[in-house]
């Protein structure tokens, strides 16, 4: 099912991040370590509803996802706030012509 | 050790004659050393696009190399061929002449935006299958070197098929002059008496770039970057709602999606496969005229490899927008490597191990590409009773295997 090549790659990534594998847990060696071995709760959170504990610790493609959000979001939200001020301004026409239109048939 | 000192000689003779840009000639050598090599050229008028792809041609061909130009009005007996008259009255056989564009081994495409779409066509099918069709014979077509320039921005433009542009290997964006390099063009047109093209020599022979070409293809690639080669260029097409066939195509069909701040949801159409073979061919000649080609010269080649197959899903720069993207990737082949992705996928290939398992299945909810090798292993196991289906990250995520990508 997998092809040479593909196993090849899996077996030299594997001999350059070796496992220690001992019955049912699963460790390595971090010489450059810069995030914890556990996966980050916070997206767990996120995704799954579990709770979260009291300190987060988040991983910088995380943090760079969260970041990125957050840009669109904001850019969402200035689309929208244009959007309104469109939206309030023809409502504005829209009432000063009924209003005009109901003077007028009065 | 002779061919390469000439290819490097070729880079150095253009550098001396072409200010600036100094990846892209790089780049646009590397890419001169496969057969059949595409370039394309696309920048704003007047920042020497057509001189480069001319002293490529000379560099290369030397007088055996033919420019169209789409400003002018191409016919289809001048990119492929004519009927010989005489032989058609005298004989009544149908003859063809070849074009010299088709005979020459040089083949320049000057504004290739102005090219009707007729003319497009049938340049496409060259670059498709090294092949021509005038009048209903069939010519195979020797290796060649294609080098085409564009400028997006003229108003005179056909809009060509993405998969035309798809042809080319590489596409590179041409920058103006600095003050500084103002100056040094001043100092290069005063030496060349004004005509940079002509005074360009033959640096290397055809043959000598068709021996240089098979050496290349002979080059083996380190299977560490092969494979990210591969997930690179994985990253920019998966999508775990099908968008490759979905009638909805992003952002409308990102809506919800659990991954839908990855790099897969900022493309809208994704990458073909010729992306990967444009890759590794570039690997390849660094490999070769280098002697080496890491990650980080990957990466910077991806940027000429990738931005014209793809549709993104806003624009505001392309190129900026790309190098954002490629940061992100970066950021990510890092996060796969502290996690131990990939040896926990070894050890998952020789067998089902619940701790590594475990470990695969947190990747995997933020690794799209990841998730997609994990989701087949799920299957074989489920069809091997090791795991129940309701156990598997497709039930626990509720994604949907797509029947055609299950294993049987």
């Amino acid at each position: 099912m997998t092809n040479e090549k593909f196993r090849k790659f899996l077996e030299v990534q594997a001999r350059r991040r070796p496992l220690r594998i001992s019955g049912d847990k699963v460790s390595w060696e971090d010489k450059d370590r810069r995030f914890p071995s556990q996966p980050s709760d916070f997206l767990e959170s996120v995704y799954l509803g579990k709770d979260l504990q009291n300190t987060v610790v988040m991983e910088r493609s995380v943090a760079a996802m969260l970041q990125h959000r957050l840009t669109e979001l904001e850019r969402e939200n200035e689309h929208l706030r244009k959007s309104v001020k469109i939206l309030k301004i023809i409502l504005g026409v829209v009432v000063a012509v009924a209003a005009i239109l109901i003077l007028w048939a009065l | 050790m002779e061919l390469k000192n000439s290819i490097k000689d070729l880079e150095r003779e253009i550098k001396t004659r072409f200010v600036g840009n100094e990846e892209a000639i790089r780049i646009m050598v590397l890419n001169q050393l496969h057969p059949r090599s595409t370039t394309l050229i696309r920048a704003p008028r007047g920042v020497g696009k057509s001189t480069l792809m001319l002293l490529m041609l000379k560099g290369l061909c030397g007088d055996d190399q033919v420019v169209v130009s789409g400003a002018s009005e191409v016919k289809r007996g001048e990119i492929l061929g004519r009927l010989h008259i005489p032989s058609l009255e005298k004989e009544g056989v149908e003859r063809v002449l070849l074009a010299a564009f088709v005979k020459a081994r040089g083949k320049g495409l000057d504004e290739v935006n102005r090219l009707n779409p007729y003319t497009t066509a049938n340049i496409h099918h060259l670059m498709q299958f090294g092949e021509v069709w005038a009048y209903g014979q069939r010519t195979h077509v020797e290796d060649y070197t294609l080098v085409a320039n564009e400028n997006p921005m003229d108003a005179t433009s056909f809009v060509h098929s993405p998969p035309f542009y798809d042809r080319f290997d590489v596409c590179l964006f041409l920058t103006s002059l600095t003050l500084n390099e103002k100056f040094q063009l001043q100092g290069l047109l005063d030496k060349y008496g004004q005509d940079l093209v002509n005074s360009m020599p033959q640096v290397v022979s055809f043959e000598g770039l068709e021996d240089a070409r098979k050496e290349v293809a002979d080059v083996d690639v380190d299977p560490d970057l092969t494979g990210y080669i591969n997930l690179l260029v994985r990253d920019f097409q998966a999508c775990i709602r099908e968008k490759e066939t979905s009638e909805v195509k992003p952002p409308a069909l990102c809506e919800g999606c659990h991954f839908i701040r990855d790099v897969c949801g900022s493309i809208k159409e994704p990458l073909s496969e010729r992306a990967t073979v444009a890759l590794m061919h570039l690997v390849k000649a660094a490999v070769w005229l280098y002697g080496k080609c890491d990650l980080e010269d990957l990466f910077r080649m991806a940027l000429w490899v990738l931005p014209h197959r793809v549709t993104l899903v806003r624009t505001r720069n392309l190129l900026a927008d790309f190098q954002q993207l490629l940061e992100r990737e970066r950021v990510k082949m890092e996060d796969r490597n502290f996690r131990r992705e990939w040896p926990l996928l070894n050890e998952l290939v020789k067998g089902f191990n619940s701790a590594a398992y475990r470990l695969a299945k947190d990747a995997a909810v933020e690794d799209i590409s990841f998730a997609e090798e994990l989701v087949k292993l799920e299957d074989r196991w489920v069809q091997e009773a090791i795991l129940r289906r309701e156990e598997t990250l497709t039930a626990q995520m509720g994604w949907r295997t797509p029947i055609h990508r299950r294993v049987l």
